[in-house]
């Protein structure tokens, strides 16, 4: 019996794997930075940027390549199922998509009202695996991606995550990534949010940047690429309704999260300021309303009065909570707090909070900290 | 090769396959509760408890004639978590292979196990049981900064319906693997040791689903497949991707304690209500009543798919007249 | 000796020493034989022989102690004399025993003993006189320590009794002499500490060695593997150990061990897998460094048995677990190598394990040689050659480390053997193959025994223990022996029984 069970262990084994159809890691196309576009002729286009393999001295011999460390590779189809098919014939080599870093979606598709199905065509067709980034750029995003001046493919990835991990300290840019916008529209809380990219022409640069320390922020973003990334892209029910600049998004970040270090200008003066916790926001029901009171604590590392430049600042938050609200969109995590006050997901929907945030009644309270 | 237990290689057993049980039902089986899956793990713990007491105090020939309607939820019980694993391998790196094909691996590990006993079964999960809270202390560690505890509320969830339509299914596996254990043992289980191991599966399992339910939203757009369920669930999208290991480990090792806890105790029960037929039979009958209906992927039939919801309530019934026509033991719920 | 010759012997001695030489001659072979010496002499008017093996004992212990001893105490005339009156009155030796049964005068005359066969008498005096040459206690080859005592067993069975007397020196160490061998004897001893030792796992163990039916039994490692309780599996059930330190603390601990004459090793039963994590320097060191050292140990064998399984798994299936900076050098490293992933570890591990083996045998003048041939093969020309990829030389040699840090050989080499079981479940399955084999592995771990005990007690079944399996607290809290003894506690029972 034994000799029987054994006998059939080995024959079955080999019988059932995926030996014979295994891809070797260097026979990979990775996709590090991909781009989603209308294409001229209708339909969908993609773009994608691969390292190519065999380009660095690898010890070998006949190792050492020539040319552009990486592939940028365009292919287009009536959806976007097609047109990755057609991707996987360009690329030469079998498409991985595990390592992406960023998705790109130039302005119009994403402002296009079947965006959200693409999302979720993206997202049920591909692993999420990595959290790539999501990144909504002016123009073509094929055109933003050949722009891209990075070094070799691999560095790709550091070259961008530490650009990104640095602004994201500084709150130039929000947390955005793929998932959170596909959770985001498959759910009923709080909007997506995107980066903004642009390409490094001074004049959008200074577009994106106003307000504030505005020469201060202008330094932040000098990099080596031509591709800069800086704001936020709003979205309403999966479409791109608008976007912030490099100091609403600091206020927008201001209001979700932590920022580790930032400049405000206030009074004449420059603050340097840090918030040592998220901001704590609570909301409650009143009536068919929803007041949500945000309490911001921040600290200055320099003596001083802090309450005009408080109030300069609670301006500010407001602001932008008014401008999310003529766009309709609350990007603030709002909604997770206000989901609190009801009993179950149903009554909550029914309460349809994203068309009910205009009507929120929000207060934004700074307290600023400051050495004795 | 013995197939019963002792009661500890059986509590050890109970609780490694009960917590992937509740996690993995209560994630991609049963989505009812949406947000609300770890208040259904809890009122599955509360809902359990009458059928749970009544099969411990079953008279042994009641026990032995419950056996019957034990081993049909656990063959097809089992047939569904080896369909389950084999699809969520297909899913995460084998999707160019039929997932049937899948399963006949994991059917060879779990001949393999039973054929090593029930004890050493027992054994593994008790090793793994300290493996595991290692794994999920690591993944939790990663996933700290990335955790939305707002995605818990509201608190209810799909409302009350849906997490006790969730609820009645969890009590539906708990009933279902802790009276398989009260069945297997070599010496009288007793209540108390029973409760202790669905208290512990139960507070893992609903913490699991709260953690995960943190990573990721409820849907609430359109339904969603099964496939993007288990791809949620194993690649988030949210925390780094290498973290995808642990996980993965947790998952798979999880599985195949169910998997094998649900067999052997199948084989194990069999071989109770036929106690002439030789423990070789029993397994040879079990495992190939397991075997079919996962590659005929059974559990994924519409009857079946109608049936499930009402487990619970076939072994409540079961149990009741059992107790009725053949009556209860007094005292044989000592610890 | 055959098995008519065996038969022949187990008769009793005769009066006529004529007759009993010529038995002796014949068993002995001493027609052809030329080291069994047959010395007839007379002493006080009685004819005497001494018997021996020439080597096997001191010829100055026979001149001194017995012939001149005869030739000056004994007075002419003094009568016949008998072997008990010259064990009384003659012979200088602490040792001898007066023996009728030709058997046992045999088998000690084999082992270095001396015979006296005596005119008239049907018994003979069996005198201690061994004098072959030995080894002499030397540092342990195999389990080499930093702190704690450096000796090792050597091949002599006494000495070997004396070494673990001096680090237990209790009047409770029992150790039972026992043969084993239907045709060849081999001596050994059955060593515990009586009050400890479970009465219950003794009896089992004296009677899987009394079932040893086989002619010869050449050393430990082969009763070893007659007495464990299942052959076919993989993992050692035996700790086999060249020290007397760790032979003493597990007798303390209340297993039971096994000392074989001319081995060096002794064997320690019942064992968990614990026991095989477990240095013998561990209880030397302070806790923090005994529970850091051990720790590292432990994930140097998960790193032999797992790693170039999840190499392969993670590099043929699940690319996106390896950061992208990795996977691009990875990448790079195997664009000229012409073979898959699982060819290219196969290679690299056969030729690791080639090296391995060859560096064991290899005499040591020429072991530097080696040490050339495998550096040049292995890490530059095989690179340069492009028949592997340097990463792979790094995970062949992290899993070559892990596999040496794990303290038992044959455990090690059990580890081996799970590892290319994992290589294959890894090549054919990823992940899911790996957690397939990982989970198989651990379930037949679980099933095995150690002399009927369970190989992963205390965990499972869990049993009260020493805070001692992965981590070593302080040693202040190691209170208990092991599970499987008479007593949770041995000192306090000891001394009440005693």
């Amino acid at each position: 019996m034994r000799r029987v069970l054994i006998l059939l262990i080995l024959l079955i084994l080999p019988l059932l794997t995926g030996c014979a159809v295994t891809g070797e890691v260097e026979n990979q196309a990775y996709a590090l930075v991909m781009g989603v576009d209308q294409a001229p002729a209708g339909g969908i286009a993609l773009t994608i940027r691969i390292p190519r393999i065999g380009h660095r001295d690898s010890g070998g011999e006949g190792a050492v390549g020539k040319g552009e460390p990486y592939l940028v590779l365009t292919a287009s189809g009536d959806d976007y199922p097609q047109a990755m098919e057609h991707l996987q014939w360009a690329a030469a080599r079998e498409l991985n998509l595990s390592h992406l870093n960023l998705l790109i979606v130039s302005r119009d598709l994403a402002a296009d009202p079947a965006f959200p199905a693409l999302i979720r065509e993206i997202a049920t067709t591909r692993h999420l695996y990595a959290t790539a980034g999501f990144v909504v750029c002016e123009g073509r995003s094929g055109d933003f991606i050949e722009g891209q001046e990075t070094l070799l493919g691999s560095h790709l990835s550091s070259d961008i995550s530490a650009m990104f991990r640095h602004y994201a300290a500084h709150g130039f840019i929000p947390s955005a990534t793929f998932a959170d916008l596909y959770y985001a529209t498959q759910s009923c809380y709080s909007d997506p949010t995107g980066l903004w990219g642009f390409p490094d022409s001074g004049e959008q640069a200074a577009a994106a940047v106003i307000e504030t320390d505005e020469s201060a922020l202008n330094a932040q973003t000098r990099t080596a690429s031509s591709r800069q990334y800086l704001g936020t892209a709003l979205f309403r029910d999966g479409v791109c309704v608008g976007r912030l600049d490099g100091a609403e998004t600091l206020c927008l970040n201001l209001l979700t999260r932590r920022v580790e270090a930032f400049g405000f200008e206030a009074d004449g003066r420059a603050w340097a300021l840090s918030s040592a916790l998220p901001p704590r926001v609570r909301a409650r029901r009143d009536g068919a309303r929803m007041r949500i009171d945000v309490a911001v604590s921040l600290i200055s590392e320099d003596p001083g009065d802090p309450s005009g430049a408080e109030a300069a600042l609670a301006r500010a938050l407001l602001q932008v909570v008014d401008r999310c609200k003529a766009l309709r969109v609350e990007p603030f995590g709002f909604a997770a707090k206000a989901a609190a006050r009801f009993a179950t997901l149903n009554e909550w929907r029914d309460y349809d909070w994203r068309s009910r945030f205009p009507e929120a009644d929000v207060r934004v309270t700074v307290r600023i900290a400051t050495p004795e | 090769m013995r197939l019963e237990m002792s009661e500890s290689a059986a509590s050890a057993s109970l609780v490694a396959a009960l917590t992937s049980r509740l996690f993995y039902g209560l994630t991609l089986d049963v989505p009812d509760a949406a947000n609300a899956g770890w208040l259904a793990a809890l009122a599955g713990l509360l809902l359990s408890l009458p059928a749970v007491w009544l099969i411990c105090r079953l008279r042994p020939a009641a026990r032995r004639a419950l056996a019957l309607p034990l081993l049909m939820g656990l063959a097809l019980d089992a047939a569904r978590a080896v369909e389950c694993a084999a699809y969520s391998e297909s899913c995460l790196a084998f999707n160019h292979i039929a997932p049937a094909l899948l399963t006949l691996p994991l059917l060879a590990a779990i001949l393999r196990c039973a054929w090593l006993g029930g004890d050493a079964l027992g054994g593994a999960a008790r090793i793994w049981i300290r493996l595991f809270a290692v794994l999920i202390l690591i993944v939790i560690l990663y996933q700290l900064p990335y955790y939305n505890a707002g995605w818990l509320r509201p608190w209810l969830g799909a409302g009350a319906g849906g997490v006790l339509r969730a609820g009645v299914r969890a009590a539906g596996w708990n009933a279902l693997l802790a009276g398989s254990a009260a069945g297997i043992c070599k010496a009288e289980i007793g209540f108390k040791r029973l409760l202790r191991c669905l208290l512990i599966s139960t507070a893992v399992a609903a913490a699991l689903v709260a953690l995960r339910q943190m990573m990721a939203p409820a849907f609430t757009a359109e339904p969603v497949t099964r496939f993007t369920r288990i791809d949620t669930l194993l690649t988030n999208g949210r925390a780094p991707l290498y973290l995808q290991l642990p996980m993965i480990v947790a998952w798979f090792g999880g599985m195949l304690h169910l998997m094998c806890f649900e067999s052997v105790a199948a084989c194990a029960l069999l071989g109770r209500l036929l106690p002439k037929l030789k423990a070789g039979a029993c397994m040879a009958i079990g495992l190939s009543a397991v075997f079919a209906l996962a590659l005929l992927r059974a559990p994924r039939a519409a009857a079946v798919e109608r049936l499930a919801p009402y487990l619970y309530h076939a072994l409540f019934a079961a149990a009741v007249m059992l107790w009725c026509v053949k009556g209860g033991e007094a005292g044989c719920a000592a610890s | 000796m055959n098995r008519a010759q065996v038969e022949t012997a187990q008769g009793v001695l005769s009066g006529d020493l004529n007759e009993n030489i010529a038995y002796f001659r014949n068993l002995l072979h001493a027609d052809v034989n030329s080291d069994a010496h047959f010395r007839p002499f007379m002493a006080g008017g009685t004819r005497l022989c001494v018997i021996y093996i020439e080597g096997m004992a001191s010829d100055q212990k026979i001149s001194d102690f017995i012939l001149r001893a005869c030739a000056e105490d004994v007075p002419a005339g003094a009568g016949r004399l008998t072997p008990e009156a010259l064990m009384e009155r003659v012979v200088e030796i602490a040792q001898c025993d007066a023996e009728d049964r030709v058997r046992q005068i045999l088998d000690a005359v084999v082992t270095g003993m001396t015979a006296v066969l005596v005119e008239g008498a049907d018994s003979a005096l069996v005198l201690e006189t061994r004098g072959y040459p030995a080894r002499s206690v030397d540092r342990t080859t195999n389990e080499s320590v930093v702190l704690g005592a450096q000796e090792g067993f050597v091949e002599s069975l006494r000495t070997n009794m004396t070494l673990l007397r001096r680090y237990l020196p209790s009047p409770h160490l029992v150790t039972e002499a026992m043969t084993v061998g239907t045709a060849v004897p081999c001596k050994l001893s059955l060593v515990y500490l009586s009050g400890v030792a479970d009465p219950e796992l003794i009896n089992r163990l004296r009677a899987r060695i009394k079932r040893v039916d086989v002619p010869t039994v050449m050393g430990a490692g082969a009763l070893g593997q007659l007495i464990e309780d299942r052959p076919s599996a993989l993992l050692p059930q035996i700790l086999q150990t060249e020290r007397p330190d760790r032979v003493a603390a597990c007798l303390a601990d209340g297993q039971v061990a096994l000392l074989v004459d001319n081995s060096p090793c002794a064997l320690i039963m019942p064992v968990s897998l614990f026991h095989l994590l477990h240095a013998p320097d561990d209880a030397f060191a302070r806790w923090q460094y005994g529970s850091f050292l051990r720790l590292i140990r432990v994930a140097g064998m998960l790193l032999s048995v797992f790693l170039p399984g999840l190499y392969i798994a993670m590099t043929d299936y699940h690319m996106h677990l390896i950061p992208m900076n990795l996977l691009v050098s990875i990448s790079e490293a195997r664009v000229n190598v012409p073979f898959p992933i699982l060819v290219e570890i196969l290679i690299m591990e056969f030729a690791f394990y080639l090296i391995n083996e060859a560096g064991t045998r290899m005499p040591r003048q020429i072991g530097g040689a080696l040490g050339i041939v495998g550096a040049l093969i292995l890490g530059q020309a095989a690179v340069a050659a492009s028949i592997i990829s340097p990463i792979l030389i790094i995970i062949v040699a992290l899993t070559g480390l892990g596999s040496y840090a794990t303290p038992d050989y044959s455990f090690s080499i059990a580890l081996v053997i799970y590892r290319l079981f994992v290589i294959l479940a890894g090549a054919l399955l990823g992940l899911y193959g790996i957690c397939i084999a990982g989970f198989c592995i651990a379930v037949s771990v679980c099933s095995m025994r150690s002399l009927g005990t369970p190989y992963t007690t205390p965990v499972a079944p869990p049993r009260p223990h020493n805070p001692d399996l992965l981590l070593r607290l302080p040693t202040r809290m190691q209170r208990r022996t092991m599970p499987y003894a008479k007593h949770p506690s041995w000192i306090e029972e000891v001394d009440h029984e005693a």
